[in-house]
Parts: C-alpha cells; structure tokens; sequence
C-alpha cells in the first residue's frame, strides 16, 4: 500500500491544474465577443456599437455587432446591472424576415431609449440603417420593437448613424443620407419617436457628387447643442455643424466648419469628442477605408480652432493637427489602414477624451494584417502621443482586421466617475473585442480583469 | 596381492638303492600314492637285494616300475637278474633301460655291458652250462657292500660290470652291494612349473620344470629351483645309491618376515606401506606379514587427516600400530539440480557449476544455485568436517519480467511525458499570466486551450504514469510461480577410492543418495 501512497502523493503534488487556464480566460482582460451560433456571416465586427441604458430601471450597457449590410446585429451583453455579464450575445436584431428592411446593418447606433414616456416606448435601442431601402429601422430590447424609420427615397437614408447625447435637443440621432440630391448628401436627424428630419444645411458648403453624409460624428456642447461633423469624401471635405434648440421645439443647424482636404477620401471617416479638456470637441478627419492605398491622413481639428466657415477651400492647412501612427510600440506597426476607424472616449477614466484610432491592417504580434487599435490618450495640448499604446488580440491571426471599426462601450455603470471601455470589430476573424483595459500608463489592471486609474 | 609364504625342503628317504652308474632323468605324471607305492616296491627290493634274493628283488623292482615307469627301476631290475645269473634276462633289462633313458650319461658302458652279457649267454649255451645263481663268474666285485654314497660306479669307478676285451670275461659274482644301485631323485614345487637344475660341481647333470624326477648316481649334488615370481631356492644334496629323494619346495618371496597389524579408531581406513602408489595393502583392522625391516605406513581414510608411522618390524615380531583418526578441518558439498551448469556459489563466491561437489571450510554457508531465467535457491547449510552435504536442488523458472519492464517503460515515458507537458503548460500559464496581468491577453486565446489540454494531458499522463509505475510494481513483485526448492541432506562420510595412473595420482569420490 505504501507504494501506491507515494504515487498518488507524486501524482498529487506533480498534478496540473487545467483550471488555471479557466480562471486566465475569465479574467482575461480582452473578452472577445464571438458570432453566435448560426449567424450567417464570418465577418461579425464590420459594424458594431457600444451603448447603454436604463432596462426596467437598471443600467445596462450592450454591444451591438454586426457582418455589414443584410447581416443581423449580434447583441452582446455587457453590464448587467451588477457587474460584468460577458458572454453570448443576447439576441439578435434584424434576424428575422419583416423586422428590418432590406440590406438592414450597414450603419448602427444604439440609443437608450425610443419615446420615452409614450405607452409603445421601448429601452436599450438600436438604430439600423438600411441604405438601399432608405431607411432605419428602431429594434428595442424592452419591449422589443421594430418600427422603420422611413426616409426620402434615393437619399441612402441610414449609411452612416451617430447617437445623440441624452436631452440632445436633435432628437436620439443623426444620419447621413449620402445618396441625396442625387449623391450630394443630405443629414438627418430622428428626433425621438418621429421620423428622421433633414437638417438644413447651407447649399454652398454641399460639394456636388460630395456624398454628404457618407460618415457622421456627433459631440455634445454646452446647451443641449450638438456638434455634427459629416464627410463627404467624395468632395474631400468634412462639414462641421452645430445643432441647436431655436427655443420653440424646433432645431437649429449652424455651419461651424468647412474642412477640405488635400486627398480623395478625406473625411470618410469622422469623430468628434472633447480630448482636451475645454468642453469644445475636437474633430478629428481621416480618409475613408476604400482610399487606404495613400498614405496616412489622420488629422485633428481642435474645437477652439476649427476654421470659419467662410470658405471650405481655405480651411486645409490651418489648425489641423496631422495625428501620425505611435511609434515605438511592440505589439504592433500601422499599415496602411491607420485612421480607417476613429472613436472618442475616455478610457483610462481621466476626465479627457481619448482618441481610438483602427487600423486592420497593423502588423499585430507579428502577424500581417491582425490589425491594431491605437489608443492616443487625451491631454490639455490635445492628444498625448508619448502615452499612446496598441492594443492588439494576444490571440491575433493574420487577416483578422482587429480595428475596421472601433466604439466605446460603459463597463462601470457603477462608478462615480464615468468610463469606457475600447470595443473593435475583427471582421475578418469574425468577432469583437472588449479591451477592459485601455493600456494607457496609469490605468491598472486592478481588479478582476478592468483596468482602473 | 602377491602371496609371501615360507619355503619348507621336505628330504624324503625312500629307501637305499644300489647305485647304478650315469643318470637317467625320468619324466611325466607322479601320482603321490603310486609315487608311495613304487617306493615302497623300491625298499623292499633293495633289502632282498641285499639279501642275495635276486630273483625277489628284480620283482620288486619290476613292481616299482610299474608303479611309477622311472629308467632307475628298470636299471636296478637288469642288476638284480645279472647278480642272479640271468644274463639274458639282465641283458633285455639293461636293453630296455636304454630304450627307456637313451639320453642317460652311462648308456655306451650299459650298452657294452649288454654286450657282455650276451657273450655269456651264448658262450652258457655252447658250453651246456649256466652259471649258477649265487655264483662268481671270475670277476671280483670292487664295492663294498653295505655302503652308502658314491661307489665304483660305472666305467671310471671300475664298476663291476664285465671288463672289455676279447677274453670271456667270468659272470659276476652273487654277492651284491647297495652301489649297484641307482638313486632316484624327485622334486615338487609350490607352485608348480619352477624350473629344476641339478648341478654336480659346476656340469648341469639334469634340468625341468618341477615336478621334476631324476635318476642319479650317488654323489654330491646342488638343486637349484628358479621361479620368476619368487625367490630362488639353492640346496645341497647328497645323494645315495639305492635311495629315493622325494623334495618338496615351498617357494616364498621372502626368506624373513615379521607381521603387521594396523588398527584405527574409525575402521575401513586404507593401509599403504612403504610406497603409496603400489596401492593400499588393506583397511583396518590390518593384518598381514611384512618383511622385516623399518617401514612407512600410511592411514588414510576420507574425511579424515592423514596418519604416518614409521615402524620397525623384526624377524617374526609382531608390530602393532594403532592410531586415532581425527577428521579434516573441511567439508564438502555437493550439489546436484535439475538445471544442469546452473552457477553453485558458496557465500556469494561462485565455485562452481552443477553438478558440483568440492571443499568447502567447516561451518556455516550460504549456498545458493542460479540458472538464468530460474528462481535462485539459497539456503544456509551447516558442513561439518570431513563429512560431505548433498544437497538435492529443483530450480523452477523464474517469473518473466517483460511486462514489468514495458510497464515500467510505458510509466517512464508516461511520466517523462506529463513532466514535459506539465512545464509546457506552466510556462505557457506563467506567460498568459503575465500577459492577463498587463491586460492584454485575449480571452480566445488559442494559448489557453493548449495550456488546458497540455495541463489535462500532463495530468492524464502523470496519471496513467502513476497507473502504469503501480503496474509495474506490481509486475516486478508479482509472481505466480512457486519457488525453486532443494535439501539438505544429512552429513555422511565420503568415500575416496584412489585413482593411480601413468602421470598421475589421484582420487576419486564416491557417493550415492
């Protein structure tokens, strides 16, 4: 008996705990969302959104994911009122034939609410975007709703969407409509529980052929007003507007900017937010992903310095801030697509905006086309390159594309002090990702698997 | 063994006989009773003779030979008929002594005496007259009756016969004397076939291989007996006329002889003397003759240490060596197993291979008997001294160990295998780790799943190792099989027969279960 003893003692003590590896995924600090079973597409992640809100009067927070246009959106849960609550997505939007229009999921954007107060409002709501059919259609969690928003036909009412602040006094959103006026562009805006309304934008600064609308990027300002910032890369140039209450129920929209830039493409992608600390957003302009071929344009536009609207033309080359790829970093070098994403959010709960910045094609632990999202930490002078990091997928593959899109999503509901989380989309590994922890020097991983300051 | 026996002369006076003259050698089969019936014929004969009662005496004569066919009595029977007048008769006697001798010494004078003889006969015939008995023919006689030894015998004694020449000579006169005679002598030998030589001054008169018969004539004489195989026998004779010598030689191979006797505390010890390689003389009790003289005996017997004396025998002394035989300080073994060439090692020493049997010191041993792929048998045994242990040995085959080894191999690997994976496992741990640390570390990191399965297969492997090293313990201890067995046997005496040859010396042991 003796020998059989000390086996089982050396088994014990020479035994490996398999669990380890368990423990190390559920305290992995980058939750990578997957396609749930059956999705019809492996390119999850060419849309995606992070929005939270209150779902029968508790804070949630979700990511909404989605394979591009005609593909459903995969809704993940991310906080659940009490903590965490990673794992399957919870449903998905748009998969059932009649719920949205066709070629639904080009554009998304989640609201917290759809007519609050009204007997069919409905919580924690998704705005899709069906450009061929001129539409979006409002999914809601609670109760679940599918309305359409119908827009003008011809306009591709829905290819580019951006939520609006709470209160936002433009209603829940903005939308492009880049085939309007015959592929001029047009913006709209929902207002809450009505259709979508165009904004009245002035007729010089709209470039013909311009596709205005193609990306849209809102900020809160001071008042309830909201800054929009539009591309219309077929034109080069980037709108900057100021949506505003007139102070009798309706809207006003002031042309801040007109920003043109040196390169096709300009402005086909836009992001708007306050990194700076002065309560003015800063907009920050890169080129659209199909003209990724040139080189690199990311430029940042301060909101204390953004150029009269006096002449579009005149407005390249004063106050823009060309905003280069972060040298230096191990885990990843830019590729070509650097910029083809952008999003604003303050990630390492500092007080200031952080710029989010995709590039799929970034070499990412030394695979080709893993891709990258790079996190430019806010700073009083703008944006603080030497604290900028790359957070990659330790799990990264060539082609994978981390970054062809990139949002923001509330994982501390909690907290006093509010907080995002860097949420990218892999399309071409089919899954998103949830970086709990931003990487930036001074955000810790504290407890469990997010980061703290 | 060769015989050592006395040599006895045994003289036999069988009677006076007239001595004839030359010698005649008589052959052939001597019966001892018709040898004692033609002696006593020849006695008798020879007192007639001596009483003039010729007649009676030629018959007595006549009798002996037909008792025993010797040429002597054929001679004495024509002296008998001559002294009795009977020429022709004595001619015809003398005639077939002849036949019957040709090869004697006196055969041309017995011969011519014939002659004289039938000179008488005829000239009797012519004349009308015989001689009577009783009477001299003109011829004195020239012995001496009554004497005993040699005479006038023969032509150059100036026998009595009728003297050569033309003249007739007259008959002989009838006054007989015992030198008329022939003597006989005969000689026995134990055993027989020595070879007889009957010398008279330095002529061999007679010779033959005993028994042997001789007819002589009376005078000094040296028998010589010659056997290979023992000694020679050399006696002085002196023959008589008219006596019948019978002899009998007891041949020996030594003239002086002491006895001894040897006698040890353990009976059955061999018994050499003088030199051991003629062999053992006996085993005690020992008894037997020895020349006289100073000898070495040795007293051997196995299992016991060797005893040497030197004695001194006398002539005809009894010498009596007695002796205490203590046993050697060894033993031995011997070891039989149904395993031939199976190794024999005595305290772990190997000595041998069986069968085996050799030295070992007294006391105690542990021997033990191996054979590849058979159990070992080990035992301590007690060897006394001088005494040889059998030992009887059935080895049985041993348990394979293959599978022990296989399992104890496949337990290695396994082992060596969940050792490997488990470090693997742990760096890759240590490194996700660090990377989960940093926040960095995805949550579908294949990294995981590998450290997973690596953990699991290092557990499964430490696991099936942990099985596999219990099995093989298990199989090294296990064994069905019985052991091999074998016994003692009781001490006993060994027995150690010698073995002498051309070069060498020797023994060899013998035993038996």
């Amino acid at each position: 008996m003796r020998a059989p003893s000390m086996a089982l003692l050396v088994l014990a003590l020479g035994a490996c705990d398999p669990f380890v590896f368990d423990d190390l995924q559920d305290s992995a600090g980058v939750v990578v969302l997957e396609a749930p079973d059956g999705y019809p597409s492996r390119s999850l992640g060419a849309v995606l959104t992070g929005f939270d809100g209150s779902l029968g009067g508790t804070e949630v927070s979700r990511i909404a994911a989605g394979g591009g246009t005609n593909m459903p959106l995969a809704v993940h849960e991310v906080w659940n009122g009490r903590g965490l609550a990673l794992g399957n997505a919870l449903y998905q939007a748009c998969d059932d034939p009649g719920d949205c229009d066709r070629d639904a999921g080009a554009a998304v954007a989640g609201i917290p609410s759809w007519r609050p107060g009204s007997p069919a409002s409905g919580e924690m709501c998704l705005l899709i975007g069906s450009p061929t059919a001129d539409s979006v259609t409002v999914r809601c969690e609670e109760p679940r709703i599918n309305e359409p928003l119908m827009g003008p036909a011809g306009t591709r009412l829905g290819a580019s969407l951006a939520s609006l602040a709470p209160g936002s006094a433009a209603g829940v959103a903005i939308v492009g409509a880049p085939g309007a006026n015959s592929g001029d562009g047009a913006i709209y805006r929902i207002p809450d529980g009505s259709n979508p309304v165009q904004l009245s934008v002035p007729v010089s600064a709209i470039a013909a052929r311009g596709g205005l609308g193609s990306a849209i990027a809102v900020a809160p300002l001071p008042g309830g007003a909201t800054l929009v910032v539009a591309g219309a890369p077929g034109a080069r140039r980037v709108l900057v507007l100021v949506v505003s209450s007139d102070g009798m129920g309706g809207v006003v929209t002031n042309l801040r900017s007109c920003i043109d830039g040196p390169e096709d493409g300009f402005g086909g992608v836009v992001a708007a937010g306050d990194v700076d600390g002065d309560s003015w957003p800063e907009v920050f302009v890169s080129r659209s992903a199909d003209a990724m071929s040139r080189t690199e344009m990311l430029v940042m536009l301060p909101g204390t310095g953004l150029p009269d609207p006096g002449g579009c033309s005149a407005a390249w080359g004063e106050g823009a801030v060309p905003i280069p790829c972060p040298a230096g970093l191990d885990s990843a070098t830019c590729g070509r697509g650097y910029g083809s994403a952008l999003a604003i959010g303050d990630v390492d709960a500092d007080g200031l905006g952080d710029l989010i910045v995709g590039d799929p094609s970034a070499t990412a632990r030394g695979h080709e086309d893993a891709g990258a999202v790079f996190v430019l930490p806010g700073h009083a002078s703008g944006l603080d390159g030497m604290r900028a990091d790359a957070l990659t997928l330790s799990s990264a593959e060539p082609g994978d594309s981390l970054g062809a899109v990139v949002a923001t999503v509330r994982t501390d509901l909690d907290a006093m002090s509010p907080r995002v989380e860097v949420v990218a989309g892999a399309p071409g590994a089919g899954s998103v990702a949830l970086f709990l922890c931003s990487g930036l020097e001074g955000d810790t991983l504290a407890v469990g698997q997010r980061c703290t300051p | 063994m060769r015989r050592c026996t006395w040599l006895v002369w045994v003289p036999l006076a069988v009677g006076a006989w007239t001595p004839a003259p030359g010698l005649a050698q008589d052959t052939g089969p001597e019966d001892p009773d018709r040898l004692q019936v033609a002696r006593e014929h020849m006695e008798r004969g020879q007192e007639l003779y001596l009483q003039s009662q010729f007649a009676e005496a030629a018959a007595e004569f006549q009798a002996a030979y037909e008792a025993q066919p010797f040429s002597a009595f054929l001679y004495n029977t024509a002296v008998a008929f001559e002294r009795n007048r009977e020429w022709d008769r004595a001619a015809n006697f003398f005639a077939r002594y002849v036949e019957r001798d040709p090869e004697a010494g006196d055969v041309a004078a017995v011969r011519q005496r014939i002659e004289q003889l039938r000179t008488w006969t005829l000239r009797e015939r012519g004349a009308g007259t015989n001689p009577a008995p009783g009477t001299d023919p003109g011829q004195p006689d020239a012995g001496v009756a009554g004497q005993v030894g040699p005479g006038p015998q023969g032509p150059d004694a100036g026998t009595p016969g009728p003297a050569p020449g033309p003249a007739v000579e007259a008959p002989p006169q009838a006054h007989a004397v015992a030198q008329d005679m022939k003597a006989l002598l005969t000689i026995r030998t134990n055993p027989d076939g020595a070879q007889v030589t009957v010398r008279r001054g330095t002529t061999a008169v007679a010779s033959g291989p005993a028994p042997f018969a001789q007819t002589l004539d009376e005078g000094e004489y040296r028998v010589v007996v010659e056997h290979p195989d023992y000694r020679t026998i050399q006696q002085e004779v002196r023959i008589r006329a008219g006596v019948m010598y019978v002899l009998f030689g007891e041949m020996s191979q030594g003239q002086f002889l002491g006895l001894l006797r040897v006698i040890s505390s353990v009976p059955g010890a061999s018994v050499y003397v003088d030199n051991r390689e003629h062999g053992a003389l006996g085993q005690t009790p020992f008894q037997n003759a020895i020349s006289t003289g100073r000898h070495h005996v040795w007293i051997e017997r196995p299992g016991y240490e060797t005893v040497e004396r030197d004695v001194e025998v006398g002539l005809g002394e009894e010498v009596e060596v007695e002796t205490e035989l203590t046993r050697v300080s060894h033993g031995r073994i011997q070891v039989i197993a149904n395993v031939r060439g199976a190794t024999v090692s005595v305290d772990d020493r190997e000595v041998g291979r069986v069968p085996y049997d050799g030295e070992v010191s007294a006391g105690m041993h542990r021997i033990t008997v191996a054979a590849d792929g058979m159990k070992d048998w080990e035992q301590g045994v007690s060897v006394p001294r001088g005494q040889l242990v059998p030992m009887r040995v059935h080895l049985r085959p041993a348990q394979g160990r293959g599978g022990a080894w296989v399992t104890a191999t496949l337990a290695a690997v396994f082992v060596a295998g969940g050792a490997v994976m488990g470090s693997l496992s742990n760096n890759l741990a240590d490194e996700l780790t660090e990377e989960r640390d940093a926040g960095r570390l995805a949550n579908n990191d294949p990294r995981l799943l590998s450290g997973q399965i690596l953990a699991i297969a290092a557990d499964v492997s430490w696991g099936l190792g942990a099985l596999f090293t219990g099995l093989a313990i298990y199989y090294f201890l296990r064994d069905p099989l019985p052991d091999s067995t074998g016994s003692a046997g009781e001490p006993r005496d060994w027995a150690l027969a010698p073995e002498l040859g051309p070069g060498r010396a020797g023994g060899a042991f013998r035993w038996s279960f």
